[in-house]
């Protein structure tokens, strides 16, 4: 293949599998160029762990042999992509963003990782994250043992965490997909921060086999792509049930698209709130803008609020006694400090001290809020609500003090959605909306266990109303 | 300059709302950090010790048989 077509990078998956079919690029050309484009680019945003070449262009022949001979794999078949280095893979270390685990090498590979083999897609390396996934708490962007996750738009900025490398990469046209996970907001925030679209699937639906466990009531691995159409292909590859996951929901996704509801049979929840006082002066038009879209499609648009739970503590105290106990080893061998976060260094040691009635408070108040929330989708089809409250902040400002000088609305609408969702185990589709300061944002639809098909119906039909998810970073 | 017992209740009035809001500092050694983790801890079995919780709700995590 001659010098590649810049917009080749920024295809999404169907396009680039109609360009397969047509024999117009070969699997190996593909991933030769993406491979050239991860090593070259990767670093620029700290974005590339560890890259995994040889395998790559070893894997495209073999998919090529195939297509010769009129084998299909399915729609993933010759597609490169990328995965967070949390996910177990032979041929190079696993580090997990932590220098503690820097040399630590698995024998085999997690599920999702297998699953993609079988759908013959083509991993091209495993991608930067913040350390841990985040552990409990982090404070700096900087909590990375590969450094800050910069950001495409403005490497002065924030990728997002903890899947910053898969944000990163998609939004650079890298890979044209990329693997995350999510405890409680790891693939929403960089698909926000950096403009793409990301999946978070229901609480067991995808296997955790091999995957670094952080949380294990909470974790959930999903696509960062550039549709939601592409998200949906990817979820279909890799969900599916798995003995090997204690959590394992025993189900399987197939994307329907063929069965989409129309736009103005569905309702939609919303808070004013979010959208006119919560959200950043300078991301309220993109934000009206796409509760805008919406309503041109005629999809009814009902207020909604959160129930009243502490969301934040009970999240705070499942998510810092499991990572706790997880990562107890590393706290009493006293490698914990070999850590870049002091934030985290230390939330580490006093998850510790957790004692389990709060645990199991926690829990019990978490049983409460998955009822509360599944009342309110009696009333709702889906909520919505902007991502993040703004843009991507500083590499350098401390991300717990954001918002703290100012004052908060009195109504709390639907800003803690994230953690909620996450604490309920529910579906998330990430949405790019427009920009603020130069900067991507982003809305989050979220439904009930299993409803990732009318996410993506919505995801769809705002994407095809919208070309957010078009844009591309300025000098990439 | 003339500072008018006005002026100057005025500006005490002003600088105790700005310290009200003002984020509490970052700790600077891991010590301190570790204070503020342990009070972090702290202020959530506080909020999670003011929910009224009804007897018969069951933690979300399952063992399954």
């Amino acid at each position: 293949m001659a010098e590649p077509d810049p917009d080749l990078f920024f295809s999404t998956i169907v396009e680039l599998q109609a360009r397969l079919r047509a024999k117009e690029v070969s699997a190996l050309e593909l991933a030769r160029a993406f491979s050239a484009r991860l090593e070259r680019l990767g670093p620029r945003f700290h974005a590339l762990a560890l890259p995994l070449t040889e395998r790559a262009i070893r894997r495209a022949k073999e998919v090529d042999d195939d297509l010769k001979r009129e084998r299909r794999r399915g729609p993933l078949q010759g597609i490169p992509y990328g995965a967070k280095d949390l996910l177990a893979c032979p041929g190079g270390p696993t580090a997990w963003g932590a220098a503690p685990y820097a040399g630590q090498v698995f024998d085999y590979r997690a599920a999702v990782i297998e699953k993609l083999d079988k759908a013959a897609a083509v991993l091209l390396g495993k991608l930067a994250m913040v350390e841990l996934a985040g552990g409990p708490a982090y404070r700096y962007a900087a909590a990375s043992a590969t450094g800050p996750g910069l950001n495409p738009w403005d490497p002065s900025r924030w990728a997002g965490g903890s899947s910053s490398g898969s944000g990163a990469a998609v939004a650079a046209g890298l890979v044209p997909f990329a693997i995350g996970s999510e405890t409680n907001g790891s693939i929403v925030t960089p698909a926000a921060f950096c403009g793409v679209t990301g999946l978070r699937p229901t609480y067991g639906l995808v296997s955790r086999y091999g995957a670094m466990a952080l949380s294990w009531s909470l974790d959930k691995l999903g696509p960062l792509a550039h549709t939601a159409e592409d998200c949906g292909l990817v979820l279909q590859a890799i969900s599916g049930g798995d003995r090997r996951d204690p959590a394992s929901a025993g189900r399987s996704f197939y994307y329907t698209p063929q069965f989409a509801r129309p736009l103005k049979e569905i309702k939609i929840g919303y808070a004013p709130v979010d959208f006119a006082e919560w959200a950043d002066p300078e991301a309220r038009p993109a934000f009206q803008e796409a509760l805008a879209v919406f309503r041109s499609g005629r999809a009814a648009l009902v207020e909604a609020r959160l129930p009243d739970f502490p969301y934040g503590p009970v999240v705070s105290t499942i998510l810092s006694a499991e990572a706790a106990a997880v990562f107890e080893p590393l706290v009493e061998s006293g490698k914990v400090d070999q850590l870049a976060d002091q934030k985290q260094i230390a939330a580490l040691k006093a998850g510790l001290e957790i004692k389990a009635k709060d645990y199991l408070k926690a829990q019990r108040i978490r049983s409460l809020i998955q009822e509360a929330l599944s009342r309110l989708f009696l009333d709702v089809d889906v909520l919505l609500a902007p991502n993040q409250r703004g843009p991507a902040p500083k590499i350098t400002e401390a991300l717990d003090r954001r918002y703290l000088d100012r004052p908060s609305p009195k109504d709390p609408g639907l800003r803690l959605l994230t953690t909620a969702g996450n604490l309920a185990g529910l579906p998330a589709l990430a949405l790019p909306c427009g920009f603020g300061g130069g900067m991507p944002l982003g809305i989050q639809l979220v439904g009930r266990p299993y409803t990732e098909n009318l996410l993506l119906t919505l995801g769809r039909e705002f994407q095809s109303r919208t070309d957010w998810h078009k844009r591309r970073p300025p000098g990439v | 300059m003339l500072v008018t017992r006005r002026k100057l209740a005025g500006a005490l009035v002003g600088s105790a709302a700005a310290l009200a809001q003002a984020p509490p500092p970052l700790p600077r050694t891991p010590e301190e950090e570790l204070q503020a983790a342990r009070e972090q801890v702290r202020q959530n079995t506080e909020a999670l010790a003011q929910y009224p919780l009804p007897v018969a709700a069951e933690p979300a995590c399952h063992f399954k048989a």
